[in-house]
């Protein structure tokens, strides 16, 4: 337990970090966000455009310094983000090295674990977009030999889930079908189910229609109406029903400010 | 242009002030006067002047009647104590000035001895519409200006015990001052006492009157005085302009002592304090403990490149007027903050004050910045408050905040 002094840092322009929408103000924000979020600075988040923020900004100019020699004598490695951990002394030396062994453990997954472990990642930022490339690239045949049909079935199914959170139903439909077709498993086709539900006008494959009897139909039906019922006691779900019991000018005013919230967001997951 | 180092000894009755690089120094009464007229106004003598020829009215007791936010009509015209306190300074100001070469106000110490936040805070005002900004005004009790004054002359006049009367038409003083070494630093404590026995300059007119005011002086030089050894006494204020009415004190004090008299002595010492602030290194390398400074220190443990150190936020000698303080920490596992306080005359003494973040967010270790600002009410309350800053837009700040008020 310890206050940490805050190091005088007078940023005028902030570092953006598309990644998770928000902008870096100090060197200690810049610190928590490689500390927490490994899997989204262990590809392609050093570069100059970082390098001269932490000079410029953070004016931490020998790091910069350090940094840059690093990047032109050998390449971009994991090395850097220890550099900077050590550099701005924000996290202990345990925190440090806890740190080193998470990231080392990942680098020692196999390439296609690997990069569906930083798809995942991505997925629980809400970033479907950035999840969908890289489940996309990692389907690619260059990668074929690597990948059982197992790991093909939840890779298309992670697909689906993104493009459902997108509001992409036709694609997760198809991608469904994919999952299905790499091992057959019968979770897929309730989900496809489901999907019908959200949008009635979408249709399923024929072979998929004498597995959805009526029988499974009650019975996923009666869980999609668990869920619902859940689901309305939301947090998100009460204080919008809340929004709508106030007076029409807070209503409208409040409103407005949800759905530019939702834009934002949906921008961000896309 | 000519910088000009002020000091103003500035009193209810009498105001005095000095410039440093100058003999001179002006004494006035602390009254001021505004022509029937028109909007025309006098200070000082002149306000006495034009009130006897029937020509404007008087206002006195400036301090006491901005001290209560009081006012006073003239021709009709309600004005408050701080505007006519405004309009007094300015006049004595430019009156300086004008003597100076029409020299530019350089730092500004003004000398008060009833240092109440309502007066402070009026002489801020006044200054700032007379256009000397915050950094350039300092304000200061008797006290201090006493310790300047003395710590400015050779090291023999001050090194053992100093002593002090100081007599004016408000009040009869004695102040004492103790300069001690040790392998940290050298501390200067000066203390006053208000004497009960004071008495109106006016007795001194007359022959009996002097006899009884002599052998009233007698009567506290015995008291405090006696079996002490000085390196030096002082007499300070308008009642010391002339000594010649108190052959008895002066015969008493001076056995076997060195006595200087200096009437200005606190306007002058403000203005030893005024050239002071103009260099990067003080030239009195003291701790001063004395009325209206904080006599304690105030530290807080904080991580610093993961290193436990503890970093000062107010030192023991700081004006509580002027002392602020800001820091801003993160906060790792630690819902409260806690200070230390030093006593400066007994460190064994040192006392932990736990602040607790109630009502603060919950988030993260090291995911939350907190913005702790110190102040003070008076000389012995300090005011904390803690603010919560966010963490960047990673967790956005909240309104959460405490305030506590703590003696030391």
């Amino acid at each position: 337990m310890s206050l940490i002094l805050c190091r005088q840092e007078p940023v005028t322009v902030p570092y953006p970090l598309e990644e998770l929408g928000i902008h870096l103000y100090s060197s200690q924000e810049l610190c928590y966000v490689i500390y927490h979020y490994p899997l989204l600075v262990m590809e392609g988040f050093i570069c100059g455009r970082l390098i001269n923020f932490i000079r410029d900004e953070l004016r931490m100019p020998f790091l910069a310094d350090r940094l840059t020699k690093w990047m032109e004598n050998r390449k971009v490695s994991d090395e850097l983000l220890f550099l900077i951990l050590q550099d701005c002394a924000f996290y202990s030396q345990q925190e440090q090295a806890r740190y080193r062994q998470e990231v080392t453990a990942l680098r020692k997954l196999p390439p296609a674990e690997y990069e569906k472990r930083r798809g995942d990642y991505y997925y629980e930022l809400h970033l479907y977009g950035k999840a969908l490339s890289v489940y996309e690239k990692l389907l690619e045949p260059a990668h074929a030999p690597e990948l059982t049909s197992e790991l093909k079935g939840k890779l298309w199914n992670n697909i689906a889930a993104c493009y459902t959170k997108l509001f992409c139903y036709q694609k997760a439909m198809h991608a469904y079908d994919c999952a299905w077709s790499e091992d057959g498993k019968e979770e897929y086709i309730k989900r496809m189910y489901f999907l019908t539900c959200r949008q009635p006008e979408l249709t399923v494959k024929e072979r998929y229609q004498e597995k959805m009897t009526e029988e499974n139909k009650k019975i996923w039906e009666e869980e999609l109406r668990e869920n619902l019922e859940a689901a309305k006691q939301e947090k998100a779900v009460t204080d919008m029903r809340q929004v709508f019991e106030q007076d029409p000018l807070k209503r409208l005013s409040r409103a407005t400010e949800i759905v530019n919230q939702w834009k934002l967001e949906y921008r961000k997951m896309i | 242009m000519e910088k000009l180092m002020i000091g103003i000894d500035l009193c209810d009755v009498y105001t005095q002030a000095a410039v440093v690089g100058r003999e001179t120094a002006w004494s006035l009464p602390t009254v001021i006067c505004r022509k029937k007229s028109a909007e025309e106004w006098h200070i000082g003598e002149d306000a006495y002047r034009y009130t006897l020829l029937g020509e404007g009215v008087i206002v006195d007791k400036l301090l006491s009647l901005t001290a209560k936010d009081g006012t006073a009509t003239i021709q009709g015209v309600k004005y408050r104590g701080m505007e006519l306190l405004g309009i007094f300074l300015e006049k004595l100001l430019t009156m300086i000035t004008e003597e100076c070469g029409n020299g530019e106000i350089c730092q500004l110490v003004i000398a008060v001895n009833n240092m109440e936040m309502r007066i402070l805070d009026g002489l801020v005002t006044c200054a700032g519409a007379l256009g000397v900004s915050e950094d350039r005004l300092h304000i200061t009790g008797h006290t201090e200006c006493f310790v300047y004054y003395v710590l400015s002359q050779r090291r023999d006049i001050w090194g053992g015990q100093v002593g002090m009367f100081s007599l004016s038409d408000e009040d009869l003083r004695y102040y004492e001052l103790k300069v001690s070494r040790n392998a940290r630093r050298i501390t200067a404590w000066a203390e006053y006492e208000e004497l009960e026995e004071s008495f109106s300059l006016n007795v001194l007119d007359t022959a009996p009157g002097a006899r009884m005011a002599d052998r009233i002086l007698c009567a506290c030089a015995d008291r405090f005085m006696k079996k002490k050894l000085f390196s030096s006494v002082f007499l300070a204020g308008k009642g010391f302009a002339k000594t010649d009415w108190a052959p008895g004190f002066m015969k008493q004090v001076c056995n076997r002592r060195r006595v200087f008299a200096e009437p200005a002595l606190f306007a002058r010492g403000a203005a030893l304090k005024a050239e002071d602030y103009l260099h990067e290194k003080t030239s009195v390398p003291f701790v001063c403990l004395c009325e209206g400074k904080i006599k304690s220190t105030v530290t807080i443990e904080v991580l610093r490149r993961g290193v436990k150190v503890q970093t000062p936020l107010i030192q023991a000698g700081e004006s509580w007027y002027e002392a602020r303080s800001v820091l801003e920490v993160i906060l790792d596992g630690q819902d409260y903050v806690e200070f230390t306080i030093v006593p400066e005359q007994e460190p064994k003494q040192k006392r932990l004050v736990r602040i607790p973040l109630e009502g603060f967010p919950s988030r993260p270790d090291k995911a939350s910045r907190i913005r702790i600002a110190l102040g003070f009410l008076d000389e012995k309350t300090m005011v904390i408050k803690i603010v919560d800053r966010g963490f960047g837009e990673l967790f956005p700040r909240t309104d959460a905040s405490v305030r506590q008020e703590v003696m030391i």
